[in-house]
């Protein structure tokens, strides 16, 4: 990153801070240039919202007023918005909004570390061990990402999917052909993990039979079975045998996912291919030095999924059970 | 014939006529118990005349060899008795007591049978796998190689569907 490009970082979460009000920033020049050292992460604007989602209109409208004009109405029209969400898919975008806001606050930041202790739970620990991983790649790496969405994507993805998301992914598919697709995946992963190898490794092994032989294989399956499998095959003719075996481990690990797995897989696959050369390698980079991603905490998603019901038709108050507790920790 | 309830005076004396003939007085003793058992005269009589035949047979010495003969016959039948178990264990089926033309052929059919049995089951295992290969197949498009030789780093990207709301962060500055 160059030093431009720093101060931007360094000036954004500043700028986050003050303006989310009550962020105690001591800006001290470090002995190293550009180098802000940072005391208080200050109230999450996630956790703001979602005391204005709690409320009900009459003391909503109260709070939105010591607002400026202009700022008042697009809040006014997000509360709206996500009070018309599912409760899951809701909880899941402030989860994941909060998580975004933590992580580009602390991410630039040389003390982030002793910060995280100021976020409640259990999102803190959720940020800490995403900045774990963040520090296993080289600062170096570390100055040369922090602007790149799609890495900072990929530190505040949290590798779940909501119902209605998954619904999303699966919408354009006819329905006819989701079923009977589903169907076939149920039929798939029902079977052993020694069926399911062997089937593979027979696919494998076609690949060495002679031409009679392959025939003779294939003959045990239906036209349209044939005429699938003959399709995979042509696929992977060309392929060297090492490449045709990391294809097929591939194809074995698309095999076990769900529809709307594969759909997000295909959604993937088609960014991948807008992906230029040069993105391509800085991702594999990234994903070298930082193969997975810490598991979310046990209950972190169910524990918070109900933090916030739907709202009620009389009142616009809406109970809050277990909340994070943006920077009061 | 003797019975199980036997006179003890006729059994005494067949014992006696089955190793000499009967005395004078020992006949006589047979006369007056034949006297009372009518019935078991026939009998008698034939086995008097045997009692004298066997004494006019001429007597002949034994064979100077006749205990080691005797030894050796019964050598010879624990010998049977312990190939015969031998063979008992070894020749399953009793393929020991068959010509070795007729061994060949069985064994060659047995060889014959077992080769088709497991090419069967071979063939069975093939026709199981490549159907459920079908399977996955059948619910899979045909992905290109390049996804293929990247799927972890595709796995890896971002997800497709919106994550953070970062429209939510600007307006809650």
């Amino acid at each position: 990153m160059n030093a431009t490009s720093k101060h931007f970082w360094l000036l954004a979460a500043c700028g986050v801070l003050a303006l989310a009000g009550g962020a105690r920033l001591v800006a001290a020049e470090a002995a190293s240039a550009g180098t802000l050292v940072i005391t208080n992460l200050g109230p999450s604007p996630v956790q703001q919202f979602r005391e204005l989602l709690t409320m009900d209109s009459q003391t909503r409208a109260e709070k939105l007023d010591l607002r400026p004009p202009g700022m008042r109405e697009p809040i006014e029209a997000k509360v709206n918005e996500y009070l018309a969400l599912p409760a899951d898919e809701r909880e899941a975008r402030l989860q994941a909004t909060e998580l975004r806001h933590y992580l580009t606050l602390l991410l630039p930041l040389t003390n982030r570390l002793s910060l995280v202790a100021q976020i409640a739970e259990p999102m803190r620990s959720v940020v800490e061990a995403r900045l774990e991983r963040w520090e296993i790649m080289p600062p170096q790496m570390q100055e040369e990402f922090l602007e790149n969405e799609r890495v900072v994507g990929y530190f505040t993805q949290f590798g779940t999917m909501t119902p209605a998301q998954r619904n999303e992914l699966l919408r354009g598919m006819p329905r006819e052909q989701r079923i009977k697709l589903e169907e076939e995946i149920r039929r798939w992963r029902g079977l052993s993990e020694t069926d399911k190898n062997r089937a593979f490794a027979e696919f494998n092994q076609i690949f060495n039979l002679t031409v009679e032989d392959r025939a003779k294989t294939l003959s045990y399956l239906s036209d349209a079975e044939r005429d699938a499998m003959e399709t995979t095959l042509e696929t992977f003719a060309g392929l060297t045998p090492e490449q045709r075996k990391t294809c097929i481990q591939a194809f074995q690990k698309f095999a076990s996912m769900s529809l709307a797995e594969r759909q997000e897989f295909l959604k993937k696959a088609d960014a991948w291919k807008r992906m230029t050369p040069a993105e391509r390698e800085q991702w594999r980079e990234v994903v070298r030095a930082v193969p997975d991603l810490p598991p979310l905490p046990p209950g972190f998603f169910p524990a918070v999924a109900t933090s916030v019901t739907p709202q009620t038709t009389k009142s616009n108050s809406v109970p809050v059970g277990k909340m994070t507790n943006g920077g009061k920790g | 014939m003797s019975n199980m309830n036997q006179d003890p005076l006729e059994q005494e004396l067949r014992e006696i006529i089955s190793r000499r003939p009967l005395t004078q007085a020992e006949q006589a003793k047979l006369v007056g118990w034949i006297a009372t058992r009518p019935e078991a005269r026939a009998e008698w009589e034939a086995d008097v005349a045997l009692s004298a035949a066997l004494t006019r047979l001429p007597e002949r010495p034994a064979p100077s060899n006749l205990a080691a003969r005797v030894l050796a016959e019964i050598d010879r039948e624990e010998d049977l008795a312990t190939a015969g178990a031998r063979n008992a264990k070894t020749n399953l089926f009793g393929l020991g007591s068959w010509g070795w033309v007729t061994r060949t052929a069985v064994v060659v059919a047995l060889v014959g049978l077992s080769t088709m049995a497991y090419r069967h089951h071979l063939a069975a295992l093939h026709a199981k796998d490549a159907q459920n290969l079908a399977v996955a197949v059948r619910t899979a498009p045909p992905l290109p190689p390049d996804l293929l030789e990247n799927f972890d780093l595709i796995t890896s990207l971002p997800p497709p569907f919106p994550g953070a709301d970062m429209e939510l962060l600007s307006v809650m500055k």
